[in-house]
């Protein structure tokens, strides 16, 4: 049998294929078709890294709202909260404020802080109704989409209009006085003209925690709208995300900002082109301007390192900031196809700039310091070479070779500078049931605008000098286990002196980890999964060092239902220990008619998941909280 | 740099390895599902289509690669069944007035009084429906494997029908 080597993505598909002969009854017949037209399977890059999937019915079935509901059981990583109240995502044993090293896309745009790197300050909350499936790659090294470098690539696909043909209206309620709003159409036109229309809105509120008899809230207001017109050719996407939170601890001595905000607003277009009748030519141009707004007070005082006197008169005790960052990328790649090999040459220009229209704080004293740009680095462009090479040996086994080449100019003093990023995977299926999966990888991170500003120094890149992972798995009808494990070296990496100032660590971390996750589905309705990933000797232990997770689905009829615990492990934090976490989220659907379908779900329902420590200066010591704490939300959901 | 220029040698030394084709499973699968659903709908073995709309071209080129049953013919009045391939707003031509109709959108089913059934996708799933009046009109019987996929048209598809 011949297998789809149409590139990385057609080794792993053998294996649902394989099944497909046989089928006979026309319902056998469609169940399988709609397997095999899985746009996963499309979509997904087998070269971008070990993937964890979710498709569209893992979403429906988990009742996935937001972003961090596929993410908390990610191996490897446990969701946080910052001292902003922003989501986090930490690899185990680490506890960073901003997760850099994360690239989310929306489609094939990534939206990222243009500021910080971190994805989440504006995207936490977009809801997954809109989405079709969503795709998780883990490995350093990943080059094929033309990413800043990363270690974990998220990538969202919206629902494609030709298979939707319909709107959707859903509308949730939480047990904490939330609500949400979301509307979508989807329809394709004509044969060449399709489109999606979305827009949502809501207020999450949280749980509220006492701190030195201040109150801490991190609620939010956000919105959000998608517009996306695909032509035969070319297709124009625009995205809209809003969000207004309260401070929560902020910058504040004693950990509780008494007033503030954080307002912050992403809006993207993205112009995609195949100008020739092959598609093995594409264009993409995408324009980004994000905004952000923040304030805070506090009467005990602001903590910023790069703001802090020896004279405590001269300490800030409110902080306005009003920035505006722009991004320009042009990214063209040629693909060249053979029956069995496909080879991506690929060029991308990016042009980021930063304008701070107002930066001052009032000081415990009284004056006011203007401080606008604390470093005049303002401006970055950044010029990449791809190659990338996917080839089958044979039908069995595919190896991919990458190499990325990266130059960046640089203005204001600091200096420009030359990285790279190379990468060989394997993938094998020695046998229908066995995939093996390796890649050893060289990358690096580079410092965002946001790194630079607030050391008010130059900062050379987090260097991976080596990475290796591998996956195994074997796919056993009605079970399949996965094995993966690797070694990952970081040097200088970027973090904190004792003052809080940022600079380059001169001591290397090295991570040593593995997983094991087995999935057990005894009928087509009923699944049981559960996984555990740990460090081995871990260097580092700010936060949970392993963890896994237990989850059971049905669906019987119109009921559908899922359970799932999450579990992260004890840890010390800044002398103060955090026990284990224990996540029990459930949720019960009932689909009233074909178009008509009303939820319930609950997270942290025990109230017992995860702690996250934060370290308050004023009187110093370490406090924690839960990301959420125990909340259920109802929903209703109409498809017509 | 030493690993790149091994990982660049790499790279050049892979042009230089042959490969097999690439089959299509997805659009070998829903030309199954057709020349199954038409065997059923005519009763024959081999059956000629005559194909019309924006994707016809794709269609007629999925069933040469995929099917030995079905041929597509190039009029209409010698086919056994019409198929309307993508989203089609036209009139079907004069030749085909009392010809079964097959398509491969919801809307064929509303557009054309013949259309007895359609396979189209719709909230993310494709569905194959059939629609009873027709099917008795043209005294169509269908093993008992079809009964979830008929449906009477409902009484507001059948005024925008008549319009």
């Amino acid at each position: 049998m011949k297998i789809k080597v149409g590139l990385a993505e057609g080794l792993l598909g053998f294996l649902i294929w394989a099944g497909v002969v046989s089928a006979q009854g026309i319902g056998e017949l469609i169940r399988e078709y709609e397997k095999a037209a899985e746009l996963s399977r499309k979509t997904k890059k087998e070269s971008l890294g070990h993937l964890i999937l979710f498709t569209r019915k893992d979403l429906d079935v988990l009742q996935a709202r937001k972003l961090s509901d596929v993410l908390k059981h990610i191996r490897l990583f446990t969701v946080s909260s910052n001292r902003f109240g922003v989501l986090g995502f930490n690899e185990f044993g680490t506890l960073t404020q901003i997760p850099k090293q994360v690239r989310l896309y929306i489609n094939d745009h990534e939206v990222s802080s243009l500021h910080t790197g971190s994805p989440f300050l504006v995207w936490e909350n977009l809801p997954l109704d809109q989405v079709e499936h969503i795709e998780i790659y883990q490995s350093p090294g990943a080059i094929e989409l033309g990413n800043d470098p990363s270690t974990v690539i998220i990538k969202i696909y919206t629902k494609k209009p030709e298979r939707e043909n319909a709107s959707r209206i859903v509308a949730t309620a939480s047990s904490r006085r939330g609500i949400e709003g979301i509307f979508y159409r989807a329809v394709e036109v004509s044969s060449d003209f399709s489109y999606i229309f979305f827009v949502s809105g809501g207020y999450d509120p949280r749980e509220r925690f006492k701190l030195g008899g201040e109150t801490l809230s991190r609620d939010s207001d956000y919105r959000y709208a998608f517009l996306g017109m695909y032509f035969e050719n070319t297709s124009l996407e625009l995205g809209y995300g809003f969000i207004r939170r309260d401070p929560f601890m902020g910058f504040a001595m004693d950990g509780s900002a008494e007033a503030g905000f954080t307002e912050a607003q992403d809006f993207y277009l993205v112009l995609t082109s195949y100008p020739f009748y092959d598609r093995e030519t594409k264009i993409v141009l995408s324009l980004d301007n994000h905004r952000r707004e923040h304030y805070e007070r506090s009467d005990g005082g602001l903590y910023i390192p790069i703001f802090m006197s020896p004279n405590p008169l001269n300490n800030p005790e409110d902080f306005y900031e009003n920035a505006v960052f722009d991004k320009a990328d042009l990214y063209i790649s040629k693909t060249f196809n053979f029956p069995k090999m496909n080879l991506l040459s690929a060029l991308s220009y990016k042009l980021y700039s930063a304008n701070i229209l107002e930066r001052r704080y009032r000081t415990i004293g009284g004056s006011v310091v203007d401080v606008d740009g604390t470093v005049p680095f303002n401006r970055q462009e950044i010029f990449s070479i791809i190659v990338e090479n996917k080839l089958s040996l044979t039908p069995r086994n595919l190896i991919i070779t990458g190499v990325k080449l990266d130059a960046y100019n640089r203005n204001g003093g600091v200096r420009n500078f030359r990285e790279w990023i190379a990468r060989v995977g394997f993938i094998s299926l020695p046998t229908d049931r066995l995939a093996l999966k390796t890649f050893v990888s060289r990358s690096y991170i580079p410092p965002f605008f946001y790194d630079i500003e607030v050391s008010k120094r130059d900062l050379d890149t987090v260097k991976i000098p080596i990475s290796i992972t591998a996956e195994g798995s074997i796919n056993l009808e009605a079970v399949k286990f996965t094995l993966w494990g690797g070694y990952m070296r970081v040097e200088d990496e970027i973090i904190p002196d004792s003052g809080g100032i940022l600079h380059n660590s001169s001591q290397a971390v090295n991570y040593r980890f593995a997983s094991l996750e087995a999935v057990l589905s005894p009928t087509g309705n009923i699944s049981l999964s559960g996984g555990y990933s740990f460090l081995i000797d871990p260097q580092k232990k700010e936060s949970p060092t392993s963890g896994g997770y237990l989850r059971a689905t049905s669906s019987i009829g119109p009921l559908s239902a899922f359970s799932e615990l999450v579990y992260r492990n004890s840890f010390t934090y800044g002398g103060k220990r955090i026990g284990d976490g224990y996540d029990l989220s459930a949720g019960i659907s009932y689909s009233i008619t074909r178009d008509l379908q009303v939820r319930l779900r609950g997270e942290n329902l025990l109230n017992t998941s995860t702690q996250i420590p934060y370290r308050i200066f004023q009187p110093a010591g370490v406090v924690s909280f839960p990301v959420r704490s125990r909340t259920v939300y109802a929903s209703v959901d109409w498809v017509f | 740099m030493g690993a790149l220029y091994f990982l660049i040698l790499i790279v050049g030394f892979s042009f230089a390895l042959i490969f097999e084709g690439r089959v299509d499973e997805e659009k070998e699968l829903e030309i199954r599902i057709l020349e199954k659903v038409f065997q059923d709908l005519t009763g024959k073995k081999n059956i000629k289509v005559f194909v019309i709309g924006p994707e016809g071209q794709d269609f007629a080129e999925n069933i040469k690669k995929f099917s030995k049953k079905l041929k597509k013919v190039k009029a209409c009045g010698g086919s056994d069944i019409v198929y309307v391939a993508g989203r089609y707003t036209k009139k079907l031509p004069p030749e085909c007035r009392g010809m079964m109709v097959f398509g491969s959108r919801r809307e064929v089913l509303f557009r054309y009084s013949n259309a007895v059934g359609s396979f189209y996708w719709k909230k993310g799933r494709p569905n194959l429906t059939l629609i009873r009046e027709r099917l008795k009109r043209m005294r169509i019987r269908l093993s008992p494997d079809y009964n979830r996929f008929i449906e009477s048209l409902k009484e507001s598809h059948r005024e925008r029908f008549k319009r």
